[in-house]
């Protein structure tokens, strides 16, 4: 009896469709732009390098998203007293003593956020009502509101997804291997590629504590594009090491991630 | 064949170097991670609101480490610093008089997890060096 392959199995297999990079295109557009034109090759290193550069800028306002918009609250309640005071529902005191209770809120909740948000100034400052004429009074604190949205709105798109299509580029690219050894090659590169990540990471954290200078953004860039040239290399050095030593041992069968990914 | 198998029979002796040090710094990012994300929110809590500000981290850093993942490079600082408390107060720390918030096995925690991240990193310079070894022999 012969052994049918599996290509030749009636569709009951999901069609794999290739990762595409599904952002919010009115502030990644130049991103989307090059990624969609751009080699298998240079995918694979935007999915490892873009996750730090948005990390840098954006990412981690992915989790700042949430915190801004829960307290945006806080500043609809400032105007909110604020128009109860002119309208003579409360009093001065009453006003000063809600207004002082909100900000303590807001910075508590925002915590070391109110410093990204505010630079220097505290949120007392920031957050003052314009007695100036012909300026509405509580612009400042819609100019807040505004600007905390806005960050909240850069947050949605982002590097985050980018980290599931790297893997899911590994894992397209095993489900079409020819062989069972172009499938170990891609499978212990891919995990090279993690080990050589890692520890490059640990090593940046261990040297930023030594040395102690502070990072800018500029310098997480680079941070990234060091990671994502120690994880290549990391990747060649692990098929080098399997070819030599390891090559009649099929991890991908082993492992379990030949059938993961088919 | 298996990999035991394998490595006893056809692997020449830096190949099993290579391949040992590879499979210990798998185990050690298996027990660093799981280590510093029970560490990262007890730490946190005990010692943001005395080191995390302008004083001891530029505002860019306020902003980039303020959350996960980029939150793991601050705990790495404050592990530092209690592993270290010397060297980290001439350097990140300068001025700090107060003592730090935490209790003793939270100390000794940090402390074994600094080393193990030292380890780690050691080891993972290890493999480099074998497997640059490895792969120049082969290429050439």
């Amino acid at each position: 009896m012969l052994d049918v392959p599996t290509q030749c199995y009636a569709s009951g297999i999901e069609k794999w469709h290739t990762p595409t990079l599904n952002i919010n295109k009115a502030e990644l557009k130049p991103l989307q732009q090059y990624y969609n034109s751009a080699t298998r090759q240079e995918q694979a290193s935007l999915t490892d390098l873009a996750p730090v550069m948005l990390a840098a800028g954006t990412t981690s306002l992915a989790s700042i998203k949430t915190t801004f918009q829960s307290n945006t609250v806080y500043l609809t309640e400032l105007v909110q007293h604020y128009n109860d005071f002119k309208a003579n529902t409360i009093t001065k005191g009453q006003y000063d003593y809600r207004r002082k209770k909100v900000i303590n809120q807001l910075d508590e909740k925002l915590g070391p956020l109110r410093y990204a948000l505010n630079k220097s100034q505290t949120s007392r400052e920031i957050l003052r009502v314009s007695r100036k004429r012909g300026r509405r009074p509580t612009g400042n604190i819609t100019r807040q509101i505004a600007r905390m949205n806005k960050l909240s709105k850069l947050a949605h798109s982002g590097g985050i997804l980018l980290a599931g299509v790297g893997l899911g580029l590994a894992c397209h690219d095993i489900a079409h291997a020819d062989s069972a050894l172009q499938k170990n090659h891609i499978l212990v590169e891919s995990l090279g590629g993690v080990f050589g990540g890692v520890v490059f990471g640990g090593a940046v954290a261990l040297t930023l504590a030594l040395i102690a200078t502070p990072v800018g953004w500029v310098a997480a860039l680079m941070i990234g594009a060091g990671g994502v040239a120690v994880s290549y290399a990391t990747g060649a050095i692990f098929k080098s090491i399997y070819d030599t030593n390891m090559m009649q041992v099929d991890l991908a069968q082993i492992s379990g991630v030949s059938h993961l990914c088919r | 064949m298996s990999v035991i198998e394998t490595l006893l029979q056809d692997a020449d002796i830096l190949g099993v170097i290579a391949i040992s040090l590879i499979a210990i710094g798998f185990l050690l990012i298996f027990i660093l991670a799981i280590f510093i994300h029970i560490l990262h929110p007890l730490l946190s809590r005990r010692l943001d609101s005395l080191l995390f500000n302008p004083q001891w981290f530029s505002i860019g850093e306020v902003a980039m480490l303020s959350l996960w993942p980029l939150s793991l490079f601050k705990t790495s600082h404050y592990i530092f610093l209690i592993t270290f408390p010397n060297y980290a107060r001439r350097k990140r720390f300068k001025g700090l008089q107060e003592n730090l918030p935490i209790e003793p096995p939270l100390k000794l925690a940090a402390s074994i997890l600094m080393y193990l991240h030292i380890l780690f990193v050691v080891v993972g310079i290890a493999v480099f060096i074998f497997g640059t070894i490895i792969y120049t022999t082969e290429a050439f």
